[in-house]
């Protein structure tokens, strides 16, 4: 065998692929340039029953995500940038929590979601397991911080603090009416965060001497196609007003129900319906006009809050309310502890969580700022009304921008 | 008083399960086809009916016309590609094909039309007649009678043309029928897009009073079983009388006992037919 002779085209070649080899194993921050991008992952029902408010909610993640790199991205990460996974948890149970492995697996620095009380729960359940911090941006239910989860927070309110505000404000709603209710239905779909909501209603308006009485408590499936005779059921008892916790196609059905049999009340009043915060509710028109709701809300006063509502009305043409508004924050908050900690490492990001002041966001409240428990302190809620179509604030006083009418004019009335 | 509101509210409601049940029970009694696609394929009817109105201002009870006309093209190309290949393979088959189709006519409303909920907004959407004290909902009675008609007209065209015998003949036994000189692949066909078409129109029915979205399908589809099962399989006047059943039943379920029960109400007589006459209430034992 002859010696062959490296001809000049191999020995260039060659060269060249040992030096970016050296060069990429060896000297990264050289040749990597760019700084590499930071995960962050979301879950949320883009499919099923609530796929509106689920879309909501991630939009207002993208366009968080999209402001702070537009910022700078973490600085003290050399200006990494932000990148979204959202994944579709279809509104089940089961495949949130897949949908959450599979968003760990690919290396997220943190987790987010997940709309739905149930769902949130599993995935938590899941992040926990994988010591990988979850920062609720939007789920109700107390449970979910009670776990003991130390990587588990949550920017939206708890379902007390909504409950506790809603029955102020409607007591002081009907007060300043000269009409306090005296009688009451409670009409809801028997599910978890419905159920926890009442649960923490009926004692909550003991505590705070509320002066109705609760004359029935009617509930029923999700999934009914008709509300006919929880209506009718409501309608004999005659009451002063409504409580109501629904989802957005049965509360459709239920105000349609309502007019159909001629039902007349002094006012309908949701308790942390998230349903009722749906634009396609909103679109009912003279149905849903006057129906009130205790949720948490988004801030239309500051000019942050005003500039961001502004800029997500203009590009996803439907309106910046308590879902996009919690998951904007979301994201300025985990934004904000990988500033602080300065690193992707779950467990100093936990910390840099934990230590979390936040006072320039979107959401109404007091500054972000987490308890031992992991639930935002600062949060806020707001007692709203639908006025010509869209959710205004009615108490408390500092976000208020519409005065409540009460009591609702009667069906006929109407037009 | 209240008894007899949930009275009346259920017949109405009867009407509304009985029409949606209608083409299901044609194509499970008559294919032997478990279609999970069913309330997807509703769905559809829905959109059409809506699209037609918003865009040309045709009430529904005129577009089913034209959902019954589309939808029955639809099921024919459903059943000559994706169906008839598995004629003979075991029952399950179906559950799986039609499972996938469900999800990808989901997929493509939602791709098409977004999450947000629709109804049809007709001048009488709202409409109901009131008589000491009781309400009526129009939309619901006229729905009733459109089910009536349905199931009338459907009647007829097995029980007395040509091809409703063929189709007859086919699902009782097909071998005998191929060797009668039946082109058993096209009646599978016709009867499923036949099916299908029935959908079509229960969908155009309800559009005005069920609030509706790519995510509903699912929601039909284990309605329309349940009524189908309860009624009697492969009987037309069964999915009426199932719908009935279950509509009554369900509204005094929720009167009676708490509102939740409604479904366990329900589904506990789906066990209870399946126990003790699983042929349904009018189901025949055997297709003589």
């Amino acid at each position: 065998m002859r010696d062959r002779k490296i001809s000049r085209r191999t020995f260039l070649k060659s060269a060249g692929t040992v030096a970016a080899g050296v060069g990429l194993t060896g000297f990264p921050a050289i040749l990597r340039g760019a700084p590499k991008e930071i995960l962050i992952g979301a879950v949320h029902p883009l499919t099923g029953l609530v796929a509106e408010a689920g879309q909501m909610s991630v939009w207002g993640l993208e366009l968080a995500v999209e402001h702070v790199n537009k910022a700078g991205g973490i600085k003290s990460m050399g200006g990494a940038k932000l990148k979204l996974l959202v994944e579709d948890s279809e509104s089940k149970n089961e495949v949130g929590a897949i949908a959450a492995e599979k968003l760990i697996r690919k290396e997220i620095v943190c987790l987010t979601g997940a709309f739905q009380s149930g769902v949130t729960m599993a995935i938590s359940k899941v992040s926990d397991r994988y010591k990988m911090p979850l920062v609720v941006d939007v789920a109700t239910a107390d449970a979910i911080t009670q776990q003991g989860f130390q990587y588990t927070f949550r920017v939206f309110p708890t379902i007390s603090s909504m409950v506790r505000t809603g029955i102020q404000g409607i007591m002081e709603v009907t007060d300043k009416a000269g009409r306090p209710i005296k009688t009451a239905v409670v009409i809801h779909i028997s599910e978890f965060t419905a159920k926890a909501s009442f649960d923490i209603f009926y004692p909550m308006c003991d505590k705070v001497g509320a002066p109705w009485k609760i004359l029935k408590k009617i509930t029923y499936p999700e999934q009914t196609m008709s509300v006919a005779s929880e209506v009718s059921e409501a309608k004999v008892l005659k009451p002063d007003a409504l409580f109501i916790n629904c989802r957005m196609r049965d509360a459709i059905m239920l105000v349609q129900e309502m007019y159909k049999q001629k039902f007349d009340v002094d006012g309908v009043f949701g308790i942390v319906g998230s349903g009722l915060a749906d634009p396609s509710f909103h679109k009912q028109g003279k149905l849903s006009e006057y129906v009130f709701n205790a949720c948490p809300w988004h801030d239309e006063v500051k000019p942050l809050a005003l500039k961001v509502a502004k800029e997500y009305e203009a590009r996803f043409k439907k309106p910046y309310n308590m879902n996009g508004s919690h998951s904007y924050d979301t994201i300025l908050v985990i934004a904000d502890a990988l500033e602080r900690a300065g690193t992707g490492d779950k467990e100093a990001l936990r910390k840099a969580l934990v230590a979390t002041k936040l006072e320039n966001k979107t959401s109404i409240g007091g500054p972000i700022k987490f308890d031992e428990k992991g639930d935002n302190i600062g949060a806020g809620a707001a007692l709203v009304q639908i006025q010509e179509e869209r959710s205004k604030c009615v108490f408390p006083h500092e976000f208020a921008l519409a005065k409540a009418v009460y009591p609702a004019p009667k069906w006929e009335k109407r037009g | 008083m209240l008894y007899l509101q949930a009275l009346i509210n259920g017949i109405l409601m009867g009407g509304v399960y009985g029409v949606m049940a209608l083409g299901l029970s044609l194509i499970f009694g008559v294919l032997n086809i478990i279609n999970l696609a069913h309330g997807n394929l509703m769905v559809i009817g829905m959109y059409i009916s809506y699209l037609l109105f918003v865009l040309l201002g045709v009430d529904p009870y005129l577009s089913l016309f034209v959902t019954v006309f589309i939808l029955f093209f639809i099921g024919f190309f459903i059943q000559r590609f994706i169906l008839n290949p598995i004629i003979g393979a075991p029952e399950e088959m179906s559950v799986l094909i039609t499972l996938g189709l469900g999800m990808v006519i989901q997929n493509i409303l939602l791709m098409t039309f977004g999450p947000d909920y629709f109804t049809v907004d007709t001048s009488y959407k709202l409409s109901s007649l009131m008589f000491m004290g009781l309400s009526v909902d129009v939309a619901k009675i006229f729905t009733f009678v459109a089910s009536l008609i349905i199931t009338a007209v459907f009647f007829s065209f097995l029980q007395w043309t040509e091809l409703g015998r063929a189709i007859r003949a086919a699902s009782n036994n097909r071998e005998a029928a191929m060797l009668m000189g039946i082109n058993v692949k096209k009646i599978y066909c016709v009867a499923f897009a036949i099916g299908t078409a029935t959908v079509g129109a229960a969908g155009s029915c309800i559009s005005t009073f069920i609030p509706t979205s790519q995510g509903v399908g699912i929601l039909f589809t284990m309605t329309s079983f349940v009524v189908v099962i309860i009624g009697g399989v492969g009987n037309y006047l069964g999915a009426l009388a199932g719908g009935l059943l279950i509509g009554i039943v369900e509204e005094f379920g929720a009167v009676l006992l708490s509102g939740s029960m409604k479904q366990v109400v329900s589904f506990g007589l789906l066990i209870l037919i399946l126990l003790f006459r699983p042929e349904g209430l009018l189901g025949r034992k055997s297709e003589e």
